[in-house]
């Protein structure tokens, strides 16, 4: 798994990489529990994604399950319409999230942040923070309880005979309706990590700017927002390279009302064709395809990160 | 079933067939099979050279309503003096293991359990239960399948890909303990109908017990009685679709909260219109129940029941157990459900003494009658695991203690638990207590059952107006006719491709799709498999003529 | 923070006020419907059609049912176990990692870095962890809800770039004192870091208290089930079943026993949540840079 990395490793520094790394021997060990962790329980485990080169049957084990090539593969090139329509549902859920689901938890914690009463600020994130918690069973299902046809909402317009409003399960709203409920779900707690970047702020920057007479927006601007752009650039780059990835149990809980035409993402497509049809081996081939566009994804957007003077994930 | 004849003599359409469930679940071998381990003997043809095991009905137990060959045997009450059936214990002293998903939320650990105790006292042998909820199960199945880590006793999902090559692999071959006479020994598994065991015959031999439902799983309109008698319906009989449309409108009260139907129910107009029970064959040529050109009156009909308003508009955002809601709290008036179902809601009845439940007959869909569909024969089978440190005969004595049936006093014991903590006796019926339905819950149907008998505890009237539909639609019951058939690609492909036309079914039905797009969707269901699954049902059909 | 800038304008006040209040009310107002469900009465509930804002009268049956049989208790003790301690393992170890990873002259940094990153682009399948968990013979163990999700990626590298972001003329300073890796990373990181440290702590804390998945897979004895399997078997059955199946009679999950659990499994984090946002904002640097 080091394999990658150490390529990029000058040969020819071998002897002083060594002395490095004896002189290094306490931050080494730091690492060892950590990254022994991870090879084990992630790195290990995926060896066993060589059944996306197999028509695996649990049956036969990963040995000896047949060999099939790039069969499990086909699906992402032979041009399958259901495939590309999920494909083309992914991106466009993942573009309205980029803009809509990102910022969100941004804008939330400016605001808590700039409150006066320390008091509302911290009341108003403890009940911001519990939709979190609930999972998605029950998010979807209080949804259509509020919302749905005969939700609470119609029960009241109807009783008081009103137009009766087309939400749940319209499939013109489906994507709204998504991003509505990650927004309603997970903005509260996505605030919690601004709020930590926002505590790294150092108040003597807020004093300067002051004395030299910035407003609170002229602060927000040259104070906070900088202050804040590392772990922006840092967690938007993240999740880029889980661009592929958008709320399987979420919307494969709504999918039967709203159809597969606007609900099938990639992870209903593979949960569909493969997980429910038993072919594990298309499950791994998809997952493989999206652990390598990811890297690209993070490795490129790095990169342009560095280009662009920002720390991006690492520096180089 | 006491008047059932011996097997050789009954045709195999003359008896139970089955859904979707029962199609998946006689995956009878795998011939194409590229992978390894398996001999190439997994034939139809060695499949019916198989004697299944010979009925013996048991006679302990006569019904107050009597049983046929497909209406279930009816009890008013529970039978005084309930006979102990079985004098030994069939447990060897070892623990015997098994693994089960459970409908229900987890009981309480043997531990805390009496009822556990009690079954692990009775059984001789403690039973240790791993358990996953039904969503969890087939991921749950397939680790430990991967991990060669199979308890003695699995409870193997119907719908499991390259099911024979599984068994072989894995469980014991049953045949020479269970095929022809030699199933008498087990005097309830004897008493499983002949056709639930075409389900279990595998690879030439028979690979399992089967646990069966059959007509308890045919379903159609359930109503709440007392709904329609508020508005001076008695007896509903619509004589067309027309008439049953004019029912829902009449019943449909959407200002008041309240609908028709929790869900629409295509699968009943198709049966008005006579489709296909999941396969039909004629003179050897199989036709699918999608293919049908009646789906398009079928849909365009069902298209008309959610536009005028009749279903409730979640019914297809909620999930099942939200629909059971709107069922017993009137929210909605019809469902369509199953004999199970029917108990079920009088198990969750909120709405006081006046509750009832009945079922619709399906009229022809302009007149006439229509074709009731039977539902699917197994709801799984449980396999032995070669590595099970029992006897197989410690296994299926096991499994013969959890068969006996209705009636006997392990039966009550089994499904009701100890008297006076998991239930209360009424006069002789046992009624039973919250703790009682808490702590039972710990998937013993799974591991063999006896067939279902119609009975609820203190309503006798349920059990009669059961059986009585039951009478009335026995005579027209369709079968599936891929039941105890083979497909190698029915077993890898008709779960994926039929929720394809599920999902356009859907969108049809809620005016989202033209009543056109299915004959395009029926066209891919076709090339992607269907004409596949056609081509090789026929030959296992032609198989099983030759012999 | 404690100092105050230029108070803002009204308008801008009651513009922020009405926002949050918009938001909070969407938030609470199904909470409301959640509590009063749970001890609503199950008719109401039925003709309601699942939610209930106002309950006819209370009724704690949900509750009781809940608890009766041990099972909930037994698992509450469990998730409370494995959050505790692998929460403190978690963080534990991340922090070690992540502190290696945060030293700009760390020789082995880029690679390892590298693998912390990929991991979390690349999810190892179910059947091979498996595997995996029992080679190393956690199978059965409660261990196995600690040990396989005790490094996430993604915390590490949230730690890392904190650590990184600390001014490093302090540690370098400390290193000229002569204090060793250990003495700067326990007296001055760590200290220093507060926020980030119990954020990070929450996201494994509720990871962990979240989890059901591994111990349906790993664990075969339900006894040693944590809270959210075991409730999950109210919450999630008969999604695929059309009916349930033949028992005497399985109870289909009530919506108030649905949510009676979700309230069950919301207090404790709602206990514990005021005891740490005392750390979140807490301005850590005010003052450390002059030092």
């Amino acid at each position: 798994m080091l394999r990658a990395p150490t390529r990029r490793t000058p040969g020819r520094q071998r002897a002083g990489l060594l002395r490095r790394l004896v002189r290094d021997r306490v931050l080494l060990l730091f690492a060892v529990p950590g990254i022994a962790l991870i090879l084990g329980f992630q790195y290990l485990p995926l060896l066993g994604n060589v059944i996306a080169f197999e028509d695996f049957q649990p049956f036969l084990g990963i040995r000896d399950s047949a060999w099939s090539g790039l069969a499990n593969f086909a699906v992402l090139v032979n041009g399958d319409p259901a495939f590309l329509r999920a494909l083309t549902n992914t991106l466009v859920l993942t573009l309205l999230q980029a803009v809509f689901v990102f910022p969100a938890p941004i804008l939330l914690a400016l605001l808590l942040n700039s409150l006066f009463s320390e008091r509302i600020k911290r009341i108003a994130q403890s009940i911001l923070y519990l939709p979190h918690f609930m999972s998605w069973v029950i998010v979807v299902a209080l949804f259509q309880q509020m919302l749905g046809g005969s939700g609470l909402l119609n029960n009241v317009l109807r009783a008081h005979n009103l137009a009766t409003l087309d939400i749940i399960g319209n499939s013109d709203l489906f994507r709204v309706l998504l991003t509505s409920q990650v927004i309603w779900k997970d903005t509260g707690w996505a605030t919690i990590l601004f709020l930590a970047a926002l505590s790294t702020i150092d108040s003597q920057l807020y004093e300067a700017a002051s004395v030299d007479g910035a407003g609170r927006w002229r602060q927000l601007w040259h104070v906070t927002l900088p202050g804040l752009r590392g772990v922006i650039i840092l967690l938007f780059i993240l999740r880029l390279g889980d661009s592929l990835t958008v709320g399987f149990e979420q919307i494969i809980l709504q999918q039967q009302a709203v159809g597969r035409d606007v609900s099938e993402v990639l992870d209903t497509y593979v949960y569909n064709n493969g997980v429910v049809a038993g072919q594990w081996g298309v499950a791994a081939a998809v997952g493989l395809v999206k652990g390598l566009v990811g890297v690209a994804l993070v490795l490129a957007a790095n990169k342009v990160a560095h280009i662009f003077g920002e720390e991006g994930v690492y520096s180089r | 079933m006491p008047s059932m004849p011996p097997m050789q003599r009954i045709s195999r359409r003359t008896f139970l067939g089955g859904g979707l469930t029962a199609a998946a679940v006689t995956v009878t071998g795998a011939p194409l099979l590229t992978a390894c381990g398996s001999s190439g003997a997994d034939t139809s043809a060695a499949n019916l050279a198989v004697t299944l095991p010979t009925y013996k009905r048991y006679a302990g137990v006569a019904p107050d309503l009597p049983a046929t060959d497909r209406v279930l045997a009816g009890f008013l009450r529970y039978p005084a003096h309930p006979v102990r059936a079985i004098s030994e214990k069939p447990g060897d002293g070892k623990p015997i293991s098994f693994l089960t998903n459970i409908p229900g939320a987890i009981p309480p650990a043997a531990g805390r359990n009496p009822f556990w105790q009690a079954v692990n006292e009775r059984l001789g042998s403690p039973l240790t239960i791993s358990m996953a909820s039904n969503d969890d199960y087939p991921k749950k199945f397939a680790t430990q399948v991967a991990g060669g880590d199979l308890p003695d006793l699995v409870n193997i999902p119907p719908t499991t890909v390259e099911l024979p090559a599984l068994l072989k692999a894995k469980c014991h071959d049953l045949t020479r303990y269970l095929s022809g006479d030699a199933v008498a020994k087990y005097p309830f598994l004897a008493n499983i109908p002949t056709e639930y065991w075409k389900g279990c015959v595998f690879n030439g031999g028979i690979y399992g017990v089967p646990v069966p439902r059959g007509m308890s799983r045919t379903s159609l309109p359930l109503y709440r009685v007392d709904l329609l008698a508020a508005k001076g319906i008695k007896r509903p009989a619509p004589a067309s679709f027309a008439e049953f449309l004019d029912l829902c409108k009449e019943v449909n009260d959407p200002k008041r909260h309240r609908w028709a139907w929790t869900k629409p129910p295509t699968d009943y107009v198709r049966q008005m219109l006579g489709i296909a029970n999941n396969w039909a064959q004629h003179g050897g040529k199989f036709t699918s129940k999608y293919e049908q050109e009646a789906n398009l009156e079928a849909l365009e009909a069902t298209r008309r029941m959610v536009a005028a308003g009749v279903v409730n508009p979640d019914a297809f955002s909620a999930d099942a157990s939200a629909r059971k809601q709107w069922f017993n709290g009137g929210v909605a008036v019809f469902d369509l459900d199953s004999f199970v179902a029917w108990n079920q809601y009088y198990a969750t009845n909120t709405a006081g003494d006046a509750f009832a439940v009945d079922m619709l007959d399906v009229p022809g869909y302009s007149g006439g009658q229509g074709k009731p569909w039977m539902g699917a024969a197994l709801n799984n089978i449980t396999a032995f695991a070669k590595s099970a440190k029992h006897s197989v005969e410690t296994m299926l004595a096991v499994a013969n203690w959890m068969a006996a049936p209705f009636g006997t006093e392990e039966y009550l014991f089994r499904k009701y638990g100890l008297a006076g903590r998991h239930y209360t006796l009424e006069g002789t019926d046992p009624v039973p207590t919250k703790t009682g339905v808490v702590e039972t819950g710990i998937g013993l149907q799974y591991v063999c059952d006896a067939d279902m008998a119609l009975y609820w505890a203190g309503k006798p009237d349920v059990a009669k107006r059961q059986h009585a539909i039951q009478q009335t639609i026995a005579p027209r019951l369709l079968f599936d006719d891929s039941y105890g058939l083979y497909s190698e690609t029915m077993s890898r492909k008709y779960a994926q491709l039929s929720a394809v036309l599920l999902d356009v079914e859907n969108q049809i039905v809620q005016g989202r799709r033209p009543v056109s797009s299915w004959k395009d969707a029926v066209k891919s269901f076709l090339s992607q498999g269907g004409e596949q699954m056609r081509t090789e049902l026929a030959k296992a059909h032609a198989d099983a003529a030759r012999r | 923070m404690s100092r105050r800038r230029d108070a803002p304008s009204w308008p801008m006040r009651a513009f922020k006020g009405l926002v949050l209040l918009v938001f909070c009310a969407l938030v609470v107002l199904p909470f409301v419907g959640v509590v009063s469900t749970s001890v609503a009465p199950d008719r109401q509930i039925n003709e309601a059609g699942g939610l209930v804002l106002l309950p006819d009268s209370v009724h704690l049956d949900a509750y009781r049912s809940l608890f009766a049989g041990g099972v909930v208790t037994r698992a509450l003790g469990i998730s409370v176990f494995v959050t505790v301690v692998g929460t403190f393992a978690s963080l534990t170890v991340s922090a070690l990692l992540a502190y290696a990873l945060s030293r700009p002259h760390f020789s082995a940094r880029r690679p390892l870095l590298l693998v912390v990153l990929f991991s979390m682009l690349f999810s190892p399948g179910m059947i091979p962890l498996y595997l995996v968990v029992k080679q190393v013979g956690l199978l059965d163990s409660v261990w196995a809800l600690i040990v396989p999700t005790m490094v996430s990626g993604f915390n590490v590298i949230v730690l890392r770039s904190f650590f990184a972001g600390l001014p490093g003329e302090i540690i370098e300073s400390a290193r000229i004192d002569g204090a060793g890796e250990l003495r700067i990373f326990g007296s001055i990181v760590l200290p220093l870091s507060r926020a980030v440290l119990s954020v990070i702590g929450l996201f494994y804390a509720v990871g962990y208290w979240n989890a059901f998945f591994n111990a349906m897979l790993y664990l075969n004895d339900s006894t040693a089930w944590p809270l959210q399997l075991v409730l999950r078997t109210y919450v999630v059955n008969d999604t695929q079943l059309g009916s349930a199946d033949l028992g005497t009679e399985q109870l289909p999950p009530q919506a108030a026993i649905q949510m009676a659990i979700l309230v069950v499994s919301i207090v404790p984090i709602l206990l514990v949540y005021p005891f740490l946002q005392r750390h979140f904002t807490k301005g850590v640097l005010t003052g450390a840079v002059k030092g």
